[in-house]
């Protein structure tokens, strides 16, 4: 009994540690594969489980010449496309880039994209961190928003 | 085992369990995913609309008085945009899916705002990608800006650098039989809705 105990202690110490450890998390990573020769949408979610907010600051990959990071904007029955410069992630939320909503433009790709190809990204916040991400390429096809 | 011992590891189970507890995902927030409660009947945009001459992706000229008879959706877009045109294309994909044998009566015209990148070239090799059907639609400048006016849309162009975005209006237009503007989707709309709202222009079209 006292071995069941004390490998429970140790996995939860084990499972605490996780959480003193990297703030940031980023999950549910993809890139919508483009029609031919335009740009590509990239998609995740960002999570800050720290307590100070973080802001994405850049964003690059060796795919693309140029990336940005885009929010949408609707007024009446306009979207405006606009790029932003940092994106920010308050202390314990998670900010979702997703379609029709924020996403990160992969502009001037210097390789077609296909369906099943992995890309990496990296994402560079404003505490000088780095995250490298793997973002898989996706066809989601008839229409899935996410 | 004794009830000591099955207390502490209950205690340290517990803990375990909220530790390893995930934070609360945030909701999606799209209305994309939900279903309609009730279909909205079909108006009359007696302002907006109209007839117009373009070119189609493949070199052709195209009126929209050739699609007498036929139901269409109508959107304006460009090729260079990552996110809301290829969503709004593949959600038309969805629709046929949805109409089923009636997605012979539904035409898809895309007509860019972007007709400088968008040469035919380009236009024709977009639309491709996409399972449906769609027109490509462009003409030079004043020629979109005469449709753009009539269908009460709007647009503008970036500044001038080859990655430029362009803003634009995101209705998508329902025209009927008689090229008449009857419904207009936002771009929130999914396509249940846009097929619902779709069928009624087919029931009308069978009331004798």
């Amino acid at each position: 009994m006292k071995m069941v105990v004390a490998f429970l202690l140790v996995a939860v110490f084990g499972c605490a540690k996780e959480h003193t450890g990297d703030p940031i998390v980023v999950r549910d990573a993809w890139i919508r594969e483009p029609p031919p020769r335009s740009p590509a949408a990239g998609y995740l979610v960002i999570e800050n489980r720290g307590g100070e907010p973080v802001a994405l600051v850049a964003v690059a990959t060796e795919a693309a010449a140029q990336t940005e990071i885009h929010v949408m904007e609707y007024k009446d029955d306009r979207m405006t496309m606009r790029r932003v410069e940092e994106l920010q992630v308050p202390a314990g939320a998670e900010v979702a880039l997703k379609p029709g909503g924020t996403h990160l433009m992969l502009m001037e790709l210097r390789q077609p994209l296909r369906d099943g190809d992995e890309v990496e990204l990296v994402l560079r916040f404003g505490d000088g961190t780095e995250r490298r991400v793997q973002m898989p390429v996706q066809k989601k096809g008839l229409y899935e928003s996410e | 085992m004794r009830a000591s011992d099955a207390l502490i590891f209950c205690a340290v189970f517990a803990l375990l369990v909220a530790c390893s507890a995930q934070p609360e995902a945030q909701k999606a927030s799209g209305a994309e995913t939900s279903a309609p409660v009730e279909v909205p009947s079909l108006q009359d945009f007696g302002g907006i609309g109209g007839d117009f001459a373009l070119v189609d992706q493949h070199g052709a000229s195209f009126e929209l008085q050739s699609l007498r008879g036929q139901a269409a959706m109508l959107f304006f877009g460009y090729t260079y945009c990552p996110d809301i045109c290829p969503v709004t294309l593949s959600k038309m994909g969805r629709v046929y899916q949805l109409l089923d044998e009636r997605q012979q009566e539904l035409t898809t015209l895309f007509v860019t705002v972007d007709p400088k990148r968008d040469t035919q070239e380009k236009l024709a090799e977009y639309l491709s990608y996409f399972a449906i059907d769609a027109i490509g639609l462009r003409g030079d400048k004043e020629e979109i800006d005469q449709v753009v006016r009539q269908y009460g849309a709007h647009y503008s162009l970036g500044e001038e650098q080859a990655s430029y975005l362009v803003d634009h209006s995101t209705y998508t237009y329902l025209i009927d039989q008689q090229g008449k503007v009857r419904f207009l989707f936002r771009q929130s709309d999914g396509p249940e809705l846009m097929a619902a709202v779709a069928e009624q222009l087919f029931a009308e079209k069978e009331k004798p």
